[in-house]
């Protein structure tokens, strides 16, 4: 869902990394070489993107859909501004970005040690999978008036929903990295004696580290997904709540600024997941590669 | 009896196997009475045909499975579990792929409980017996199979085990990497002056590194002959491979082994279900093939991985 595009780089890496190890020194593409590939890359990814602006811009203005329900970006882009100069962008950002992120972080801290545990014993695996595929199965979104009927109105019902939706992704993703570790590193590390404490420090974790990293990643998309919706139902404030209210008022620009700012951050939170992944799974390539 | 480093005494392994597509559930036997002693600083090579229980020897040396009969012995006592006195190199490397080299053998030490200070000096050395001087740095995945396996090599000699075990180490590597690891091993092995237990299903192979070969029937694996091997001085001959000792020895394991390799076959032909495809059978035969054998090598490991494992 999130980066269609990114794949191919990611997949293209580990066929030129034997080459640099076989021959330092002789990589055929310079620094500069490097540089226009990647101004390429970045004006050939910003084609598309260009162009929707483009459309944007003179479908209203050609007359082509009703400017009202869609006003140029142009004016779409002043109304932006405006907002983020009176403040009241930055403290619906605010309370969406607390929220998601206090959400994704109580995620972060209850679905991951679940999940090494669930991964790692088996009797508990098999107690709890029925019911995980009930959950997981079941749109969080479904789940909103449940947790306002419960939980109120206020913050902790939609933290509560970022939570749970957030949960999912980084269960299901830890688990699955506890269960794909190469067994031949436990049979060597049983080899060398290591317990099972000392086997799951060593060995499980690290190597479960990657996939439960592209569990947060998702995560993080969700939250902010989910989020929005949440703020739709009964909020003061939020991202989702300026572009509910600005719908109601009738302030189309307003609408698409708080749209468009959603966009700006999930893009930006997913790049920032992305560069922290990679930070922590570089060694797997080598699995990629196999 | 007490003079032998390790002692296989009687030992039998019995797996049960699920009723599934080859057939109904029962036990296979994977040895059965092995009876073989190893003596200290000993470099012991042990072949048979795909499927002999070869890696199960080497897995109740281990620690890493029981016999359902006999004992394991090693120093006269028997063996209880995994631990730091013997070493295994598997096939596949098992190296960690988020630590470096240094950081592999860093892993046994960290498991022997190694002081973090003595550690260094140990991976330098270690690395450097391998030949791996400046390769500290390089993650697995960096590395080509030969110097994955001089690594994981490292690793099981760092935390000193008196016992060796190899579990067809090069089986995965291309011929020129084998020969030269061989040579390597040899060396090590001269100086470092450990027991050294190594499955292989390369005559060749076995001809060349072993003391004293033992040869294992197939299925259920007994222990056949086990075969003196004096090549005479080593350093003395240009070409070792090439010489009359070397040939004669080999032709000696190849006559051993194919009436071995024969019954193999007969026995997959009866359970048959397998396949008739003429590759896994050609494999096999070139295991007796001598030289042939080298190429077949990674395909025949697999067939014996999946059906042992």
């Amino acid at each position: 869902m999130v980066d269609i595009a990114e794949r191919p780089t990611r997949l293209a890496a580990p066929t030129t990394a034997p080459d640099a190890v076989a021959a330092p020194g002789s990589g055929a593409r310079g620094p500069a070489g490097r540089l226009l590939g990647l101004g390429g890359r970045v004006l050939h990814r910003g084609v598309a993107i260009v162009a929707l602006a483009a459309i944007w811009e003179s479908a209203p203005r050609l007359g082509l859909v009703d400017r009202v329900f869609l006003p140029p970006l142009s004016e779409v882009l002043v109304a932006w501004w405006e907002l983020l100069r009176s403040g009241q962008l930055a403290e619906h950002v605010g309370a969406s970005l607390t929220r998601s992120l206090a959400g994704l972080g109580l995620a972060v801290l209850t679905a991951i040690p679940l999940g090494l545990l669930i991964g790692w014993y088996r009797p508990l695996a098999e107690l709890l999978s029925p019911l995980l595929e009930v959950f997981r199965n079941t749109a969080a979104l479904a789940l909103l008036p449940v947790f306002v009927l419960i939980l109120g109105l206020g913050e902790t019902s939609k933290i509560a929903l970022v939570l749970y939706a957030c949960s999912w992704p980084i269960l299901l993703n830890t688990i699955a990295g506890v269960k794909g570790v190469d067994p031949l590193l436990i049979r060597s590390a049983r080899s060398m004696g290591l317990n099972h404490l000392r086997l799951f420090q060593k060995v499980i974790l690290p190597a479960a580290v990657p996939t439960i990293f592209t569990g947060v990643r998702l995560a993080g998309a969700y939250s902010i997904l989910v989020l929005v919706a949440a703020e739709m139902v009964g909020a003061k404030a939020g991202l989702g709540y300026l572009i509910n209210y600005a719908q109601y008022n009738f302030a189309i620009a307003d609408m698409y600024s708080g749209i468009i700012t959603i966009s700006a951050i999930g893009l930006v939170v997913n790049q920032l997941l992305v560069a922290l992944e990679r930070r922590f799974s570089t060694w797997r390539v080598d699995v990629t590669a196999g | 009896m007490n003079t032998d480093k390790i002692l296989f005494d009687r030992v039998s392994k019995t797996f049960g196997v699920r009723g599934g597509r080859r057939g109904a559930a029962g036990a296979v036997t994977a040895l059965d009475e092995v009876t073989l002693g190893v003596r200290p600083g000993e470099f012991l090579v042990v072949v048979g045909p795909s499927g002999c229980g070869k890696s199960t020897l080497l897995d109740l040396l281990g620690g890493l499975t029981e016999p359902t009969g006999g004992r394991v012995l090693v120093d006269g006592r028997p063996v209880t579990g995994p631990g730091l006195d013997r070493g295994i190199v598997f096939q596949q490397y098992a190296l960690l792929p988020w630590r470096t080299a240094a950081g592999n053998v860093a892993f046994g030490l960290e498991a022997k409980g190694v002081p973090r200070g003595e550690r260094a000096a140990l991976i330098e050395h270690h690395l450097d017996l391998v030949g791996l001087r400046g390769f500290a740095d390089r993650y697995p995945h960096e590395l080509s199979g030969g110097m994955k396996q001089r690594v994981a090599i490292a690793r099981s000699l760092a935390y000193d085990p008196d016992v060796l075990l190899m579990d067809e180490p090069f089986a995965a590597l291309d011929a020129q990497t084998r020969d030269s690891l061989q040579d390597e091993l040899v060396r090590i092995w001269a100086r470092t002056g450990k027991t050294v237990v190594f499955i292989t299903h390369g005559i060749d192979e076995a001809v060349y590194l072993g003391q004293r070969v033992a040869v294992l029937t197939s299925r259920p694996g007994r222990l056949k002959q086990v075969i003196d091997i004096d090549l005479g001085d080593r350093d003395a001959a240009e070409d070792v491979r090439s010489t009359d000792a070397f040939r004669h020895h080999r032709h000696q394991i190849w006559t051993l082994l194919r009436d071995e390799v024969r019954a193999a076959q007969a026995a997959e032909g009866a359970t048959g279900s397998r396949t008739a495809h003429p590759g896994a059978g050609g494999g096999r035969t070139s295991v007796v093939a001598g030289a042939d054998a080298r190429r077949a090598a990674p395909a025949a490991a697999h067939t014996e991985e999946a059906r042992v494992g």
